[in-house]
């Protein structure tokens, strides 16, 4: 242990001198002003212009008793067009002939997603049927089965990727440096002779990254919830993914004497490892390739502690796996630096 | 009873059945200074680091204490402290830093690298970072990182290399205080004058094969002449001649020549080390 505890100081002491300390704060405070300084929502303006050419004004008088006020109607087509032109995103809405035989207009400007240009046209719909007094069956409901979880404000939908993704980079790269500088100083053969085991050399670069992404993930879920985290489980599966990629990282990192000659190998697992964040931001892409790639059930597992939908049952397994991956990346971690690293001649 | 024995050692790098060390066998003594000298790629460092365990014991045996290195392990590494030739330090740590961290890693009681580093001249850039060291200075916090665990056995590979006369004196001092307080020292070198200065036996090594090993006086006495050189002044000239003192006829006139002539200069003529290494294995140290 006391050999673990000096590896442990040297280590700390070399990554602040190797400005790996530095680097991990200064993205912390890029990522805790990010919170700052975002919006908590990002409100895209819609203009809505009703032009109701029928001579009673019937779809006018509808919609005023339905709320929109003066604002939302004009007096011509040409009216209407010219105040389209001038919005830089919204639709409007010309209604002609009576009631019971109208035709209506949807004009647009801008990117509507055709998910919004279609509720527009079930909404208009829906208004002329009932406008002619129509009763419309109850043809759908909506149950909910857990109660609606509030939206992730945009300032904080980020955290998820910045905690696994900085905590990935900490354990799998920042291991990497530093082997790579020793492998140049040579110091491995130093370090062979004396009574360090290869165990006490793994332990000491783990539990360095593991305190470094614990602190990290830490300040930054502090500064994202204060205290309405579960910091306990958010933190096991913390150390869970900076210990899985230090023993990746330093296992991969053997193999290679410098971070030339490693750069396409290490870049790709990286990328690889990044690959989730699409579906994270993408939804609806994704295949099922993508959800065997470790950091995927951490980044959502992630997300649901921070911002939880109301999933349950998902933590525990989560675990259990992750303590697999550990054992597999500890194996193959220990055998590489064992056998390159430690009695390489 | 030896403290290391080296038991019929080979070592083949490429598996080819080219061996870089071939049947190697000696024993060193307690509190000896043992040298192993030959030139460069020779075997020497080949035998260190399968000594100190960088390099895997193919075949072959080596005893520390009568038990076999490779079950001996951390105990092993307890006791030993390995000086490499090229400097091999943490660049970014102060030399006091290199010393207290590696020292951390035994767990026998080590020595204040204050001290060391006082010992070895380097207290007035204890505090600097070793990439700041020159290549001498590097080389001396190398040594005293050797000595930090009070080593039984100190495996040294060109410990003076790239030091002035003064500091590779000051590194041949402690070698020789270390040796008075009972440590044994496995000295790597091709450097001929120190091991003629500071062992107690050495070996010559060539070929990966041990070609001789006694004392240094023995070996230079078995292949040196045993004749004089005199240099002499006759009719304003310098005349210089050598006479065997194992022929009686230049027995008689080398004592003629002292009685009658003005002697200059009178040279034994043993051969050094170097000449002993060159005529017993055919080729020379550099």
């Amino acid at each position: 242990m006391n050999r673990i505890a000096t590896l442990i100081k040297q280590d700390l002491l070399l990554s602040w001198r190797n400005g790996l300390v530095i680097s991990t704060a200064v993205l912390l405070v890029i990522m805790g002003a990010c919170i700052y300084l975002l919006p908590e929502s990002f409100d895209v303006e819609t203009a809505e212009f009703v032009y109701d050419a029928s001579s009673d004004k019937a779809y006018e008088t509808f919609l005023r008793q339905n709320g929109l006020s003066n604002a939302n109607f004009v007096e011509s087509e040409d009216e209407l067009v010219a105040v389209l032109n001038d919005a830089n995103q919204g639709f409007g809405v010309i209604y002609e002939g009576p009631v019971d035989d109208p035709r209506i207009t949807l004009l647009t400007v801008g990117n509507l997603a055709e998910e919004n240009i279609n509720v527009a046209l079930a909404t208009l719909d829906y208004s002329a049927a009932v406008m002619q007094g129509k009763t419309l069956p109850d043809q759908y409901q909506i149950r909910l089965l857990r109660p609606p979880s509030e939206p992730v404000p945009v300032n904080l939908n980020f955290i998820p990727i910045a905690i696994v993704f900085e905590v990935v980079l900490l354990g799998f790269m920042f291991g990497a440096v530093m082997i790579f500088e020793e492998k140049q100083e040579g110091i491995n053969r130093a370090l062979r002779v004396s009574p360090m085991s290869t165990m006490d050399y793994i332990w000491s670069k783990n539990i360095l990254f593991l305190a470094m992404g614990l602190i990290y993930g830490g300040v930054l879920i502090f500064l994202a919830l204060q205290f309405r985290a579960d910091y306990g489980r958010i933190l096991l599966l913390i150390a869970l993914t900076t210990s899985m990629m230090t023993f990746v990282g330093l296992g991969i990192a053997v193999f290679f004497n410098n971070i030339s000659e490693w750069f396409f190998i290490g870049v790709g697992v990286l990328i690889v490892f990044n690959l989730p964040v699409i579906s994270y931001a993408l939804p609806t892409f994704m295949p099922g390739w993508i959800t065997w790639i470790p950091s995927f059930p951490i980044l959502f597992g992630v997300r649901e502690i921070l911002f939880p939908t109301g999933q349950t049952g998902f933590y525990l397994p989560l675990v259990v796996q992750l303590v697999i991956y550990n054992l597999i990346a500890f194996g193959f971690g220990y055998l590489a630096v064992d056998r390159k690293l430690m009695k390489a001649g | 009873m030896s403290l290391i024995e080296v038991k019929n050692l080979y070592h083949d790098y490429e598996g080819q059945g080219e061996y870089a060390v071939n049947d190697v066998s000696f024993a060193i003594k307690k509190g000896e200074i043992f040298g192993f000298l030959g030139p460069s790629g020779a075997g020497k460092s080949t035998v260190q680091n399968i000594m100190t365990g960088l390099l895997k014991l193919q075949q072959g045996q080596i005893l520390f204490k009568g038990e076999s290195v490779t079950d001996l392990k951390s105990k092993f590494f307890n006791q030993i402290g390995v000086s490499f030739e090229h400097p091999n330090l943490y660049s970014k740590l102060t030399g006091f830093e290199n010393l207290k961290y590696y020292g951390g890693l035994f767990q026998v009681p080590t020595e204040d690298p204050q001290k060391l580093l006082e010992m070895v001249g380097l207290q007035g850039a204890m505090h600097k970072r070793a990439s700041d060291y020159s290549k001498g200075m590097k080389q001396r916090l190398v040594f005293a990182r050797a000595l930090i665990n009070n080593p039984e056995i100190l495996f040294l590979d060109e410990p003076t290399s790239g030091l002035d006369p003064n500091l590779a004196s000051t590194i041949k001092d402690i070698i020789r205080r270390k040796q008075e307080e009972g440590a044994t020292i496995f000295l790597s070198t091709h450097n001929m004058y120190i091991a003629d200065e500071l062992c107690d036996r050495v070996a010559f090594i060539n070929e990966g094969v041990i070609m001789a090993l006694d004392t240094p006086r023995n070996l230079k006495l078995q292949h040196g002449q045993k004749s004089v050189q005199v240099e002499y002044q006759e009719n304003g000239h310098v005349q210089a001649e050598v006479f065997s003192l194992e022929k009686e006829a230049d027995r008689i006139r080398f004592n003629n020549l002292v009685n009658t002539k003005h002697l200059q200069t009178v040279h034994s003529q043993e051969a050094t080390l170097e000449q002993t290494f060159i005529k017993v294995t055919g080729r020379g140290l550099s």
